[in-house]
């Protein structure tokens, strides 16, 4: 008899550790209400024989929920890192605003046309020398502007690949503690498995990985082509080198220091996106500059050797030579003395004669881009539409991952995150089951002083 | 479904966010009166506005070119206008020599003959007028024989694409009829008409006169066509450059009412969201536990 009377007693005492060890979680719930990555727990209360343990603490998770987030994560981060850079590439198209290189291209060739109206006159000469070289300046600051995007990027390359070697050491030491934490299947390691799933989400903005979590609870993360980045406590670097072009890529270093390299390789992430917008898009934007500006010059310097100068001397080269749209300038000695600039077509036109000065502003008609079919206006002005299409290109794809990313962060609060009234509920519940064991005490108390008085 | 508490607050941020963008936009749109600010706006609507401005300012050129042309038509015009005067009062003395007083003919028609060599002189901006592509030197010698120190080149004027017109800068062929020289003749008529008084060689200058009044006003009838012309082609460019104009603004300019009407619509939507949030936000079931 008085076996069961104590039996009741540690029942009720294991109830009252029960109840606590969930009001305990429901507070920690609460307290975590408003934190990122953060999974709802529940204890998980079993039925117990031996009235000793009162269950496990689990975090309500769905692995597969997470596995998608990982994905839209990367195609978001690639998107974003892309949308960023062309965004500034763009920007150096001063078209929109007026201020490019399509209006200093029209006023080089008007500059001819007033050149026409007036061949001997000091003024209109002087305008023009002043427009080409404004126009030789637009072609090099647009230039050297590109450049200096490109170099933002590969500056954003380097410092990404050093998060990813923060992010990888990060989760080798969660792998850790959370094996350390598990040993003997006793507790869940909750707040540990939540913060690396949130770096391995952060990992996936930035590169694209695959991972997977073993029996011990080691998570393996490596990249889409197979090299390892963290295996159960370890991590393997990424590095970066200059190749021949001046720009970094990325290597992935192994055991034994040996360097591959995986620059191609990268499918999404920031890392895709940056350097595809490095490697790919912009340069192309720089080739088609260069294209223009060459073409220019050749066209401009061989109709100007054909006409003659106010001394009646053949014309010399009217841009001097360079490589390309980052060098391109006005020839010095043109420059500095403004007869040289030959609008006349014969010796004998000279003063007044203008058909030269005619044939150089027609060259703006020609085409001389796109083998023929474009002239040199029409070749830039798909050029500027070009860098707007591959921004607007990048923003929708990022618009379109965002809401994705968004969808699925909705989902996963679904299933794990915390809702306040239905914390508000158990905790009621938890609370009248609390002081119901505690009622439970009293009685077998007053049970026991009622035995007592029998004696 | 279950509907966390962070679920409500990240929807209302995230929708708080979309919305203050596209009232950003719709601000920006209606404080630089444009649709495309920058080339991602629209890249198509980009390329054709890049293309409208190329012609536009080609067009602008053009225009300059024909004004600058006409100006020296209308110049030229005002000179061989006052050169055929001249040029009739001197038939009027050659035709009629017998008067009493010789001297004063002979002093009026050297007058005549220094102002047409002095109007022969004329300048547009720095050039000579007459002189074909020898725009730096003066046409004509200002002693006799007079001689042409010009070239027979025109002066060339780019009105359109590939379109260039001529204009007549040749003195030869304005002052000159065969191998009568205007300056030459009046110099002749003006020594007739000196001691000892040759009424016969003064009146012989009546015909080659004539022949240079009529070639003048062939010059004369040939800057009117030119003129005509120009004012057509300028017509012409006025007209398309509107038309390209319009379609620069179709294409990149908003249309104000509309975007007006969106800016209200965004932003009574705003307004509602920001309500909506303000009475979901707060309760909870903590609010009504006792």
């Amino acid at each position: 008899m008085a076996t069961m009377i104590y039996g009741m007693l540690n029942t009720a005492k294991s109830a009252l550790v029960t109840q606590q060890r969930a009001l305990t979680v429901t507070a920690n719930n609460i307290a975590n209400v408003n934190t990122d990555g953060y999974s709802r727990q529940r204890l998980n209360m079993d039925q117990n024989k031996t009235a000793g343990g009162t269950g496990v603490i689990q975090r309500i998770y769905d692995r597969f929920l997470a596995k998608q987030m990982t994905d839209a994560a990367s195609e978001g981060g690639r998107w974003e890192a892309q949308g960023e850079i062309l965004e500034k590439a763009e920007l150096m198209f001063d078209d929109a605003t007026g201020y490019g290189l399509n209006g200093a291209m029209a006023q080089f060739w008007n500059s001819w046309q007033d050149v026409a109206n007036n061949p001997s006159g000091y003024t209109e000469r002087a305008t023009l020398l002043a427009n080409a070289e404004n126009l030789t300046l637009v072609f090099n600051k647009l230039s050297r502007d590109l450049t200096q995007v490109l170099a933002d990027s590969d500056i954003s390359i380097t410092g990404t690949v050093d998060d990813i070697n923060t992010l990888t050491r990060e989760i080798a030491d969660l792998n850790l503690r959370i094996a350390e934490v598990e040993t003997g299947n006793v507790q869940n390691a909750n707040e540990f498995r939540d913060r690396r799933d949130m770096k391995l989400q952060t990992l996936s903005s930035l590169i694209d990985v695959g991972s997977f979590e073993d029996a011990n609870g080691y998570l393996t993360v490596a990249t889409t082509n197979g090299h390892t980045l963290v295996d159960q406590t370890r991590s393997w670097n990424l590095a970066t080198e200059k190749n021949t072009n001046g720009f970094q890529d990325v290597f992935w270093e192994s055991s034994s220091g040996s360097r591959d390299n995986i620059t191609g390789d990268i499918s999404t992430g920031k890392l895709k996106g940056w350097i595809e917008a490095r490697d790919q898009i912009i340069p192309r934007y720089q080739t088609q500059l260069d294209d223009i500006a060459v073409a220019m010059a050749n066209a401009v310097n061989s109709q100007h050797n054909d006409g003659r100068d106010l001394n009646g001397d053949a014309g010399l080269d009217f841009f001097t030579p360079f490589t390309g749209a980052s060098d391109i300038t006005v020839n010095g000695l043109i420059g500095d003395d403004t007869n040289l600039i030959a609008a006349a077509a014969d010796t004998e036109n000279v003063p007044g004669g203008n058909s030269n000065a005619i044939a150089m502003a027609e060259i703006q008609n020609r085409l001389l881009m796109s083998g023929g079919s474009a002239t040199m206006d029409d070749y830039y002005n798909g050029l500027v539409s070009d860098a707007g299409r591959f921004v607007a290109q990048a923003k929708i794809n990022g618009d379109h991952q965002s809401t994705v990313s968004l969808q699925l962060a909705i989902y996963r609060e679904e299933v794990s995150g915390v809702s306040m009234d239905e914390e508000m509920v158990n905790m009621v519940q938890f609370q009248s089951a609390y002081t119901a064991a505690a009622k439970m005490v009293n009685t077998v108390d007053e049970m026991l002083q009622t035995l007592m008085a029998m004696v | 479904m279950r509907i966390s508490t962070r679920i409500m607050a990240d929807r209302i941020k995230s929708n708080l966010a979309k919305q203050s963008i596209q009232l950003m936009r719709t601000q920006l749109k209606l404080a630089t009166g444009k649709r495309i600010n920058k080339p991602s706006d629209d890249p198509t609507g980009m390329g054709k506005i890049l293309d409208c401005r190329t012609t536009l300012q080609t067009i602008d050129q053009y225009r300059e070119n024909l004004l600058d042309a006409k100006t020296r038509i209308e110049y030229t015009e005002t000179v061989l206008g006052q050169v055929s005067d001249y040029i009739n009062d001197a038939k009027k003395i050659a035709s009629n020599p017998d008067t009493e007083d010789k001297t004063a003919l002979a002093q009026e028609i050297r007058h005549i003959r220094q102002q047409v060599l002095d109007l022969s002189n004329a300048k547009y901006g720095a050039n000579y007028l007459f002189s074909g592509h020898r725009s730096d030197t003066a046409p004509f010698d200002q002693s006799a024989p007079y001689a042409y120190g010009g070239d027979s080149g025109s002066h060339q004027v780019m009105v359109g694409e590939g379109i260039t017109v001529k204009i007549e800068a040749d003195g030869s062929e304005i002052f000159v009829d065969g191998g009568d020289n205007l300056f030459q003749v009046l110099d002749d008529l003006e020594t007739a008409l000196t001691d000892p008084f040759d009424p016969v060689a003064a009146q012989n200058a009546v015909e080659p006169l004539s022949r240079i009044g009529e070639r003048l006003q062939l010059a004369r009838s040939n800057f009117a066509s030119d003129y005509k012309r120009m004012e057509r082609t300028d017509e012409y460019w006025n007209n398309f450059s509107n038309a390209v104009e319009s379609m620069r603004q179709n294409v990149e300019d908003a249309d104000i009412t509309q975007t007006a009407v969106d800016m209200q619509v965004q932003q009574t939507a705003y307004e509602v969201l920001l309500a909506t949030a303000a009475r979901v936000i707060q309760p909870t079931l903590v609010d009504f536990l006792g």
